[in-house]
């Protein structure tokens, strides 16, 4: 464990040595991987990171030093390796610190350090074994069971001192179907914010049939067209298409440099007038969200952009400092070895009133299942994987198609979603940037875009 | 460090183990990031943390920690994980010879230099246009791994790498792009600042006035660059897990032609351009130069020792390992050796097509099993056999099986990624048969 007296040392170390403010991220992590693959438990690994990270600013400048030694000479060493690169007056230390109250937002009713390992290895194995028994057709299946428990302490110069306990349990299934000199996949990953009662709850075969399911349609698939077309994308993980397109754009990571084709466009329509977008890290036991971020501050319901117009940025601290607008709750990183910066939590594009957006389309593609993708926020190009997809003629699905990437500029797309139905779904996923890998939800109920860049090849 | 593998080893083996090996991993770090002139972000970083895995009744379980009071209880949930596994006649640990201990070399990390790097590197972007900055970096980096099992065979060796990266950003007018270049080395003074702050720039406005192409299938030269990505993305395929497990074609083709005559493909841990070797691998076995692929034949897969005892060969010292994950098959520098002709053969061969320089959203638009990939890219058009205009917007796609079997010309240069635990590189390729996706 970490002392309160080697916590506030090494602030008044980082603060008596050029800071105006400093902060220690404490982590101690317990985490469990559970592998079954060809038929057996193939993997079983358990481990512990456990370590500090200790942040100065100076103005908009920062200095960074973790270590996984906690003692108070490890610290306060650490505070001053950082403290002395910045070479800034001497700020002021807080008096006392003044504990938060606690946000359990995701809590474990059953705690994964009381599970053994054996339930963990059934839980895999009926994903797997349901995965195979869906069709001759599918020739491999790899299951993981994953949770995560952890403790984090956060205090820094101001007096703020959290203490935030995180758990989250995830199923992974992919499902390889084969026939002659084919093979195709099928992917599924829910997640919750939770500890291993989540798995009592999820429908385990179902998921695994799913994956299953998608992968035997798109091994019978010709390739998808390429072109530019109409594309309706389904709600849950199709919420992706936001989280490229719009998300990263809309972090200080990037705005704060004016790194983003969204910087200074506050008040601004920026998205067709259907769309409305939400980062919510406040919603209970769900997988991207957070009682507080990662610099101690409660999340946030922000509302991003309403009816097309630009209303919020995602803004850590230090995002905070060089725009001159107040954290939002949005500070994360992957674990103490990252300063944090602005990111997501729970992304997604509100109900809207249309219906039937799909009957509309006279030739277009149907995303119905999505992977991931990626963005560069100064120019918007984003790109991003569908998985599982179908092709609309006259309003009606006409037959499967095998995965290809849709490609755009974000600020193109969001003027061309025209079509938002009702039913926001969620996706979980990981999402990697300059703080690290971070789980986020994406959602969003099923929408249309006029037109997009569909990334297929002739047969 | 040397005595917490052994310990873990120690104790895993007097717990009720029948085998068992260790990993221990120390890397100290600084890096500066430079924004607007200032030095706006410094890390300073110690990691150290050590994993074991035991085999018991034929069962595998692995446990790792950063605590170092908790070596003991380690050892004891790599048994408790071992106990829910599945048996497995063919997991085993490396028996020997290992690899005497390579010297330690201890290096002074030199924060200002440190500092001093970045700060010239932003110098050398703004003199060359640069508008602001998505990164400006330099790093230094120093690892240290130690390994113990149960069979004795124990070493050490240490890896230092210094780096900068500069994504700078340009504009004129309405347009703005950014891009990005790198250099690596052994020590810090050995980077050159200059020549990576001109092929950032000169990347980044390689793409002013791009437009997409019209859709269609057409001759593609791929750059070294392009190659190496998609060599990195199906990397998979070449592992002997892998295959076994039915989810790579290369599955049984060992000694068939699976590419161009003209194609050999080749792993080298010690490779005298990367700035760091490794001597051996993550179960202790020395690393050896080898050509997976020897002019269209693919000789060997890569191998761990668990693989290499379930097909009844010898092991490839591909067992690639931190101390926090499990075995994972890998190569070390894993690159296609360069042919003959010089770019401008390659564009005449080509004729009418596209020069692909990048492809990006890699994670998403690959999919190892199948060998199918889909990516956004950029390049150039090639007209009647000349480079012409900067193309974006698009999309390539096709198969990475198909495409060793469809290169029509191999360039003369050789591109090599950052090296960042695996590296791979390519030379320039003209290959028949890909899809253009684009207005």
């Amino acid at each position: 464990m970490i002392d309160k007296q080697a916590i506030q040392a090494a602030l008044a170390a980082g603060i008596a040595n050029g800071a105006d403010f400093a902060e220690v991220f404490f982590e101690d992590t317990r985490r469990t991987t559970v592998g079954y693959k060809d038929g057996k438990v193939e993997t079983a690994l358990s481990g512990c990171d456990y370590g500090a990270g200790v942040r100065v600013l100076s103005g908009t400048n920062c200095a960074y030093a973790y270590t996984c030694d906690v003692s108070e000479a490890a610290l306060k060493q650490a505070a001053l390796a950082a403290a002395q690169t910045l070479q800034a007056a001497k700020g002021e230390m807080c008096k006392d610190f003044v504990l938060r109250p606690a946000r359990p937002l995701q809590p474990a009713a059953i705690h994964p350090q009381d599970v053994s390992m054996a339930q963990r290895a059934q839980v895999a194995k009926r994903a797997y074994e349901a995965a195979r028994a869906f069709s001759p057709e599918i020739v491999q299946a790899m299951s993981t069971v994953m949770d995560v428990h952890q403790h984090v302490v956060i205090a820094n110069s101001t007096g703020v001192w959290v203490e935030d306990e995180r758990s989250r349990a995830r199923l992974a299934i992919q499902a390889v179907a084969a026939q002659g000199a084919e093979m195709q996949t099928g992917f599924e990953g829910p997640g919750a914010g939770a500890g291993f009662e989540f798995f009592d709850t999820l429908d385990i075969e179902g998921t695994a049939r799913t994956a299953a399911e998608t992968a035997v349609t798109m091994l019978h698939a010709p390739f998808c067209p390429a072109g530019r077309v109409p594309v309706v994308i389904d709600g849950g993980f199709g919420g992706v298409i936001f989280h490229e397109a719009c998300g990263h754009s809309l972090e200080a990571t990037a705005v704060a440099r004016g790194n983003s084709e969204f910087a200074g466009k506050m008040g601004q329509q920026i998205a067709n007038k259907k769309v409305t977008a939400i980062d919510d890290g406040t919603m209970q036991g769900e997988w991207g969200s957070i009682g507080y971020d990662d610099e101690g501050n409660p999340s946030q319901c922000n509302v991003l952009i309403r009816d097309g117009i630009l209303t919020g940025y995602m803004i850590d601290i230090l995002g905070g400092r060089r725009m001159n607008m107040a954290p939002t709750g949005s500070g994360r990183r992957q674990n103490y070895r990252f300063a944090p910066t602005s990111r997501m939590t729970n992304t997604f594009i509100a109900d809207g009133t249309d219906e039937n957006v799909l009957g509309e389309v006279p030739n277009g593609l149907y995303a119905k299942r999505m992977g991931g993708g990626s963005v560069n926020p100064l120019t918007g190009e984003f790109n991003f994987a569908v998985t599982e997809g179908y092709w609309i003629q006259n309003g009606q699905i006409d037959r499967p198609v095998r995965g290809a990437t849709l490609i755009g500029k974000g600020s193109e797309v969001l003027m061309r979603i025209d079509g938002v139905e009702k039913g926001v779904s969620l996706g979980q996923g990981m999402c990697g940037s300059v703080s690290g890998s971070v789980p986020t939800n994406v959602g969003q109920p099923r929408i249309r875009v006029s037109e997009m860049i569909v990334g297929g090849r002739e047969d | 460090m040397q005595k917490i593998c052994q310990q873990l080893v120690e104790s895993a083996m007097a717990l009720g183990a029948d085998a068992a090996d260790a990993i221990c991993m120390e890397t100290t770090s600084i890096g500066a990031n430079v924004y607007d002139g200032e030095v706006e972000s410094f890390t300073h970083s110690l990691m150290r943390g050590a994993g074991v895995r035991v085999i018991k009744d034929q069962r595998v379980g692995y446990a790792y920690t950063e605590n170092p009071e908790e070596i003991a209880s380690t050892a004891q949930a790599a048994l408790q994980s071992a106990a829910i596994t599945d048996a497995d006649p063919a997991a085993c640990i490396f028996e020997g010879p290992g690899i005497e201990s390579t010297a330690l070399p201890v290096q002074e990390m030199d924060e200002a230099a440190v500092v001093q790097a970045a700060l010239q590197l932003f110098a050398a972007l703004k003199a060359r246009g640069a508008v602001n900055t998505q990164g400006c970096e330099a790093e230094t980096e120093q690892s240290r791994i130690w390994f113990a099992n149960s069979a004795g065979v124990c070493g050490s060796y240490g890896q230092n790498a210094s780096a900068l990266v500069a994504q700078p950003v340009a504009k004129k007018g309405d347009w703005t792009d950014s891009n990005w270049a790198f250099d690596v080395a052994e020590t810090m003074d050995a980077l050159d600042i200059e020549s990576t702050a001109q092929r950032a720039m000169d990347r980044t406005m390689a793409y002013y006035g791009a437009t997409s192409i019209p859709s269609g299938k057409m001759p593609v030269v791929l750059a070294g660059e392009a190659m190496a990505d998609l060599l990195q993305a199906f990397v998979p395929v070449f592992s002997a897990d892998q295959a076994q497990k039915g989810l790579s074609f290369l599955k049984g083709k060992e000694g068939q032609v699976i590419a161009k005559p003209d194609i050999t493909l080749w792993d080298d841990p010690q490779h005298p351009t990367l700035p760091f070797a490794t001597p051996f691998d993550g179960e202790g076995m020395p690393t050896h130069k080898k050509a997976v692929i020897d002019h269209g034949t693919l000789t060997t897969l890569l191998h761990s020792a668990t693989t290499a005892k379930r097909a009844g060969v010898a092991p490839t010292g591909n067992a690639r390992r931190g101390y926090s994950s499990s075995v994972v098959i890998g190569p070390y520098y894993f690159y296609i050796e360069p042919g003959h002709d010089d770019a401008q053969v390659l564009y005449e061969k080509a004729q009418n097509g596209v020069f692909i320089k990048e492809v990006s959203g890699l994670h998403a638009g690959v999919n190892a099993v199948s060998g199918d990939f889909s990516l956004l890219s950029k390049g150039q058009r090639i007209v009647d056999g000349q480079l012409g205009a900067p193309v974006e917007q698009i999309v390539l796609s096709g198969n990475f099986y198909a495409l060793l079997q469809s290169v029509e010309g191999i360039g003369n240069d050789l591109y090599m990624g950052i090296p960042s635990g695996m590296c791979f590189g390519s030379p320039s390729l003209l290959v028949s048969g890909l899809s253009i996706a684009g207005q």
